[in-house]
């Protein structure tokens, strides 16, 4: 077992070519944003500011709830698709055994 | 032969759901409440930060359910693509109330505030192209799935 060999300056000196590089095109392309496209969803925001958030329940009972109902219905879906394909799986056995007896 | 992969399982859906619970409600309840206390931080900071684990709790929780019901139905149903959809919307919740937040801290001779809300309008707009998208995915899977359906 060897040490690991290297060195991490000319790694770094790499990395902070490439950010030199990349990021004033970043900052070109966030700005186009800023200036485009986030004024028109400033109303989502404001949707989410003004109803969504205040309308989310408060206690943590009620999440722990929804949580619970959603793993109970993940269990039936689970049941229910395992006993179709079951069925399916007699059903194509039956078939295959109905052949080789004609 | 249909990939294993793609079919339901109960113990992918409860190392999910195990692994969503400890990420999100578990590891920053340790290291808002454990490490933070010790380092003996208060104030409007703390403050900020229990909000910070409310809403990662809250919405974690949610999360972890919509992980569960997922990964407890075949890969191309409509339930899954739901699921996706659910988990999309409450991710932009959470990151809403993280963004949004406006942090500040003062301590003789100097004053902070940070405030990153542009960070919201670009998740925001990654985000509303997602929830297009699993939107259209749950209207072409169509009513039983894409052959096996759940």
């Amino acid at each position: 077992m060897g040490e690991v060999q290297g060195d991490w300056s000319e790694f770094l000196d790499y990395l902070q070519m490439f950010f030199e590089t990349i990021v004033p095109y970043l900052n070109k392309i966030y700005l186009w944003l800023e200036k485009n496209v986030f004024p028109h969803l400033v109303s989502v925001e404001r949707f989410f500011r003004e109803v969504l958030i205040p309308a989310l329940p408060k206690t943590y009972e009620v999440y722990v709830g929804i949580a619970g109902a959603l793993v109970i219905l993940g269990l039936i879906l689970y049941v229910r698709y395992r006993s179709r394909e079951r069925v399916e799986r007699l059903e194509a056995e039956a078939a295959e055994f109905e052949a080789l007896e004609e | 032969m249909r990939s294993k992969k793609r079919e339901p399982s109960l113990s992918r859906a409860f190392f999910a759901m195990f692994w969503t619970l400890l990420t999100m409600v578990v590891l920053p309840y340790m290291i808002f409440f454990v490490v933070f206390e010790r380092m003996g931080i208060s104030g409007p900071f703390e403050r900020a930060i229990g909000t910070y684990y409310e809403t990662l709790r809250n919405i974690g929780t949610l999360i972890a359910g919509f992980m569960f019901l997922k990964n407890c139905v075949p890969y191309y149903s409509r339930t899954r693509a739901f699921g996706d959809l659910m988990i999309t919307f409450l991710s932009l919740i959470l990151f809403y109330q993280i963004f949004m937040t406006v942090i500040e801290v003062s301590i003789p001779g100097l004053a902070i505030a940070i405030d990153i809300h542009g960070l919201f309008y670009l998740y925001l707009l990654a985000a509303l192209l997602r929830i297009t998208s699993r939107a259209v995915e749950i209207i072409e899977i169509g009513g039983r799935g894409g052959g096996s359906a759940g």
